[in-house]
């Protein structure tokens, strides 16, 4: 399940460039008093062997704040040491791709870290948080950038061809050539030898859904021959150009290469089976980040499918650029259906209509029935991310006590400027009542008239669980250095190792997830 | 030539195999709504308009939804709330607003809880002219630095810091 909410959040990362104009490299540092000593069983140690990477947010632009999107590999010795990697970055100036030389990374006793990535332009810095060895959540927290998204170690068998085999559901989201932005869903077929058939896709450009299409001529996947080793390959996927990363045969991370174009996202093998409406049959929770035609937006909730295309229990946190719709809304009742393609391929419609706000409208492709992509197709919005099933409820303030890791990805509006936000963090909690959450964070405020590093940032604040925990709860963290902030948000919990989070405040659109430390 | 022909046959049987199973998936795919529900804060660019009027006030920081720079704009019909984005993006193109400007402006009326706002795809002041949205109605603040000039990019490329 930690898998899936890593991609969850590298959609969400995705999803918020709304600045502009501005000044050059760097910024400010700023770090928070010490923290206690971190604990836990993390060290340079649990970061060992080929991890890749996938980050997508804001770069400044002649001026101007822009989506950008990288995609890379690195080798991780054990001891702080990057030894050998490559990256694609598709930023406003083109697109390359990158070898890593001489790096370094530091992780700490819970799980934080720092990572900085040298190439051939310069160093770029990261700080992450583990959630076990073999992945994590990072953010580029250096002033040049800033962007979010996940890290997962690589398993060189699957390095080739035939490894990467059968049915896969993939999500990109980016920007369009016409510079709108953009979500692509889909599912293919690979064969094992670098042909694609059986492509479907549905595209969401600024809000104006493709209906479901066929991928045109040209579809295929390649290994690189220079940097095979780093797992990286070219693809054509939904008539796009993408550099690839193996995670493993069951995941891929994606980069668009299409000039001016810019995607990132994902591909997951999906269970070879024959979708039906009985498919969905329990409880599942959404996460979806994305742009509005006012500016960015961030959705969770969930609901209950009953396996005949029925959906009830419906509830859903919409933050549309500073403004909060709830579902249910006051006085209003909410009632929905949801169909499978009869194709059997995986593809579906979920909708629901609250009697008060209005209908809602989603496309999914199922990975397995309890895993899919989701886009919302609403017109004006360009909305995608990760439906999964809840399971192993109900979910009590004893049951997620723990320590997480978190990472969150949205806009402020800080004064005059409306910061891009990257933020990457421990949260610990306890099954107190009360003050229960303790979380510590290193994150970005990025406009092109401010760019600040803050590292360090300690909150606090309430979890409060409302029974049976599997619908809307809250999550209210407050810092107080370097100035006081109250963070709301509503919090829809997968399992008990996995929570997703948006924002419900005014002033800032934020959409994110936890996921369990051991 | 045997040879040859059977190979073109083959050919064309293929292509002709191609073109119907594409046809086969096509009469498969699903259908999908092409339009779909209206929601509110959405920018229907059928519905597009020009106003033109005085600035009474500018702000890049807003006191309600949605976040970004607003103007109250005095037209000859009223009063209206008008939606810039961010108000970065209008510093970087080196437009400003003031109290007393006089503006031109298109785009679309949406929909929200606080009342009506108007969308601006495009504002005029004097002999100035600046694109806030795509034709789309997407915000330009997103993605619209990647549309540059080759040279711009070749001269924003010279001058970049560590990617």
């Amino acid at each position: 399940m930690n898998r899936a909410v890593k991609r969850l959040l590298s959609f969400a990362a995705a999803l918020f460039a709304f600045l502009s104009a501005g000044c050059s490299n760097g910024g400010n540092t700023v770090v928070g008093p010490p923290p206690p000593p971190p604990t836990g069983n993390f060290s340079n140690f649990s970061l060992n062997g080929q991890y890749a990477f996938s980050m997508s947010d804001t770069e400044l632009c002649a001026g101007q704040g822009s989506f950008f999107a990288r995609d890379g590999s690195f080798t991780a010795d054990g001891s702080g040491h990057i030894t050998d990697g490559v990256e694609d970055v598709n930023v406003c100036t083109g697109v390359f791709t990158l070898p890593f030389t001489s790096s370094t990374y530091s992780i700490s006793a819970d799980g934080r870290g720092t990572l900085n990535l040298t190439n051939s332009t310069g160093t770029t810095t990261y700080s992450l948080t583990l959630t076990s060895p073999t992945q994590g959540f990072v953010a580029q927290t250096d002033g040049n950038a800033t962007a979010g998204g996940s890290l997962q170690r690589q398993n060189p068998a699957a390095f080739s061809n035939p490894a990467i085999a059968n049915g896969y559901v993939f999500d990109v989201f980016g920007a369009s050539s016409a510079a709108n932005p953009e979500s692509i869903i889909g599912r293919f077929d690979a064969d094992g030898a670098g042909s694609i058939s059986l492509g479907l896709y549905d595209s969401n450009e600024a809000g104006t859904p493709s209906g479901q299409q066929l991928f045109p001529a040209g579809a295929l996947y390649q290994f690189d021959h220079t940097f095979g080793k780093s797992g990286r390959g070219v693809a054509n996927i939904a008539g796009h150009n993408f550099a690839f990363y193996v995670v493993d045969a069951t995941r891929l991370k994606l980069v668009g290469t299409d000039f001016p174009e810019v995607f990132s996202g994902e591909a997951f093998a999906q269970q070879s089976i024959a979708f039906t409406a009985a498919s969905l049959n329990s409880g599942l929770a959404f996460l979806l980040g994305g742009s509005s035609s006012s500016g960015p937006i961030a959705t969770a909730g969930r609901f209950t499918a009953d396996g005949v295309g029925n959906l009830s229990e419906i509830f859903l946190d919409e933050n549309n650029n500073g403004t909060v719709t709830l579902l249910p809304s006051q006085g209003g009742t909410v009632a929905g259906t949801y169909t499978l393609d009869a194709n059997g391929l995986g593809g579906g419609m979920a909708t629901w209509t609250d009697t008060r706000v209005g209908t809602f409208t989603f496309i999914f492709y199922l990975i397995s029935p309890t895993e899919a992509v989701f886009q919302e197709i609403d017109t004006g919005i360009t909305s995608d991310g990760t439906l999964l099933a809840q399971t192993g409820g109900p979910i009590t303030p004893a049951s997620l006590a723990g320590d997480f890791a978190f990472v969150l990805s949205g806009v402020t509006q800080n004064g005059s400027n409306v910061d891009s936000n990257d933020f990457v963090g421990q949260l610990k909690l306890t099954s107190a009542s009360g003050n229960n959450a303790t979380g510590i964070m290193d994150f970005t405020e990025f406009s092109p008239a401010h760019q600040q590093q803050l590292f360090d940032i300690q909150s606090s604040g309430p979890l409060d669980i409302t029974s049976p925990g599997t619908g809307p709860n809250t999550l209210t963290l407050t810092t107080t250095f370097p100035s006081p902030q109250t963070f709301n948000f509503t919090a829809y919990a997968v399992d008990s190792s996995t929570v997703f989070l948006v924002g419900v405040d005014n002033n800032r659109v934020l959409a994110g997830s936890i996921a369990r430390q051991p | 030539m045997q040879k040859t022909t059977l190979v073109r046959i083959s050919v064309v049987l293929f292509a002709l195999l191609l073109v119907l199973g594409t046809s086969v998936w096509a009469q498969k795919l699903a259908d999908r709504p092409r339009a779909a529900s209206m929601r509110s804060i959405a920018y229907d660019a059928t519905q597009e308009t020009a106003v033109e009027g005085t600035v009474l006030s500018y702000t890049a920081e807003a006191a309600t939804p949605p976040i970004g720079a607003h103007v109250q704009l005095q037209t000859a019909s009223g009063t209206m709330d008008i939606h810039l984005g961010t108000g970065s993006y209008l510093d970087a193109n080196h437009f400003s607003l003031a109290k007393g400007d006089s503006v031109r402006v298109v785009g679309a009326s949406s929909a929200t809880r606080q009342g009506t706002i108007f969308l601006v795809r495009l504002i005029q002041k004097g002999g100035q002219s600046l694109a806030l949205r795509t034709a789309k109605g997407a915000p330009l603040s997103f993605a619209g630095a990647r549309t540059l000039s080759p040279a711009q990019r070749a001269q924003l490329a010279s001058q970049a810091g560590p990617r």
